[in-house]
C-alpha cells in the first residue's frame, strides 16, 4: 500500500517542478477501492490518471483522463486510434461506469472490503502460512510461504480462481458484487488450501 | 495507488498442477502464441460470481478476468446494455462525432478532477498515451522532460515504452524500458 502522505509530497514536488503526476488507476479504480476513483482517498489530485479493465464491462477500453493545461498541449493529429471511443464500446461503458458510481456498491465494496481485510488477517494468524496482507476494498494481496503459483493451482482445484502478483503474493480482485457470503465461501476454500 | 503490487501474471510458475487432464489443447496444439501459461480448464459460462468449466465445475472467481468483470457474470443489466449498443452503430472512426463517446467522455469529467478524456482500447495503450502527453505538455513549457519515472515495483502495462516487466519481478530493480535514452525510464527512489 502506498503512504498517503509520501503522494501528498509526491504532489507537491511536481507541482513544485512542472512535472506531470500520472497515477495509473487501470486495477484500482472505478470503484476497487471503495471510491470511483482511488486518488479521492488520498487528498490529492493528479495531472491525468489512466482507466481501462472494467471500464466497458469486459470489452476492451482504456482511457486518460487529464486536467485542461495537458489537453491545451495536444493539437490536431497528434495523437489517434481507429476504434477508442467508438459508439458499441462506449455505449456499454456508459452503463457499467453509472453502476460502479452507485453509492450503495460503493459502499458494499468499503464496508466488504473492510471485513474482508479483518478475515484475511484472521486467516494468516491460524494459518501461519502468510508473511503479509495488504489492500483495501476489493484489491487485496496475500504474501504466502512457498509459491503463489502454488496456491493458484491447488485453490482451483478447490473451485476457487485467484490470481498471482509476482511468485509470492496471492492476488485477489473479487467481483464488486460479490456478497459477504460468497467472500466467505471463497476464503473458506483459501484457508483450506493454505 | 498502487496496492498490492500488481505485475499480471505471465510467465508464471507452472499453474496446472496435477489436477485431472487439461480440457483444452496443451501448447504444443493450440495456434495460439504461449505468452500465457494457461490453467487447464476451459471455461464455457458465468453467472454471478461463478463461472463453469466444459466439464460442469463451478469455480468462485476472486480474480474478475484480472479486475475487469466487476458486475460479475451474465449480469442482466451489462446484457441489456450490450443489446441496445448492437442496435446502434458499433464503429465510425474518430474521424466523425458520435453521440455515445461524447456522453461518456462528459460522465468522467464531471465525477473526476479532469477536463477531457482519451480513449483508446486498453491499459497499456492509455498508459502510452499519458506518457505522450506529458511530454508534448512539457515541450510546451520549454522544457526538455521526457523520462518517465515509475515506483519500484510497479506495473503500467505490457508496451514497449512501460516500465518493464522484468524490472517489476525484483522490488529494489531499477524500472527502465528498452527504449532508447529520450524515452527511457526510471525508478523513484
Amino acid at each position: 500500500m502506498i503512504d498517503h502522505g509520501f503522494l501528498r509530497e509526491l504532489r507537491a514536488v511536481t507541482k513544485e517542478r512542472n512535472i506531470a503526476l500520472i497515477f495509473d488507476e487501470i486495477q484500482c479504480g472505478l470503484g476497487r477501492t471503495g471510491t470511483l476513483f482511488a486518488y479521492e482517498q488520498v487528498g490529492v489530485e493528479p495531472d491525468m490518471i489512466t482507466l481501462a479493465k472494467p471500464l466497458a464491462g469486459g470489452l476492451p477500453m482504456g482511457a486518460v483522463l487529464m486536467t485542461e493545461p495537458i489537453a491545451a498541449a495536444m493539437q490536431y493529429g497528434d495523437h489517434g486510434t481507429t476504434f477508442g471511443g467508438g459508439p458499441f464500446v462506449a455505449s456499454v461503458a456508459l452503463h457499467v461506469l453509472d453502476r460502479l458510481s452507485d453509492p450503495a456498491l460503493l459502499e458494499h465494496v468499503r464496508a466488504t472490503g473492510t471485513w474482508l481485510g479483518h478475515e484475511l488477517n484472521e486467516i494468516a494468524h491460524r494459518t501461519s502460512r502468510i508473511r503479509q496482507v495488504r489492500g483495501t476494498g476489493f484489491i487485496w494481496g496475500i504474501d504466502v510461504m512457498g509459491t503463489a503459483a502454488h496456491v493458484v493451482s491447488e485453490a482451483m482445484a478447490h473451485g476457487l480462481l485467484v490470481l498471482t502478483a509476482g511468485e509470492y503474493t496471492v492476488r485477489i480482485l473479487p467481483p464488486l458484487v460479490a456478497t459477504k457470503e460468497e467472500l466467505a465461501r471463497g476464503l473458506h476454500i483459501l484457508e483450506e488450501v493454505l | 495507488m498502487t496496492a498490492p503490487t500488481m505485475k499480471e501474471t505471465i510467465n508464471s510458475p507452472d499453474q496446472t498442477g496435477a489436477h485431472g487432464a487439461p480440457s483444452t489443447p496443451d501448447s504444443l496444439e493450440s495456434a495460439i502464441l504461449g505468452t500465457y501459461k494457461r490453467a487447464p480448464i476451459e471455461l464455457v459460462r458465468g453467472s454471478g460470481v461463478h463461472l463453469y468449466d466444459a466439464e460442469g465445475k463451478s469455480y468462485l472467481d476472486f480474480g474478475s478476468g484480472i479486475a475487469v468483470n466487476s458486475l460479475g457474470y451474465d449480469d442482466p443489466g451489462l446484457k441489456a446494455a450490450l443489446h441496445a449498443a448492437s442496435e446502434g452503430l458499433i464503429h465510425t472512426s474518430n474521424l466523425y462525432h458520435t453521440a455515445p463517446g461524447e456522453r461518456l467522455a462528459a460522465a468522467l469529467v464531471a465525477r473526476s478532477f479532469a477536463s477531457k478524456v482519451f480513449f483508446c482500447n486498453s491499459g497499456a495503450e492509455a498508459n502510452e498515451g499519458a506518457f505522450k502527453f506529458a511530454r508534448r505538455w512539457a515541450r510546451t513549457l520549454g522544457e526538455a522532460k521526457h523520462e518517465i519515472i515509475a515506483l519500484r515495483g510497479s506495473f503500467h502495462g505490457g508496451s514497449p515504452s512501460a516500465p518493464s516487466r522484468r524490472a517489476s519481478r525484483s522490488s529494489n530493480a531499477i524500472s527502465r524500458s528498452s527504449m532508447p535514452r529520450s524515452a527511457r525510464i526510471r525508478s523513484l527512489r
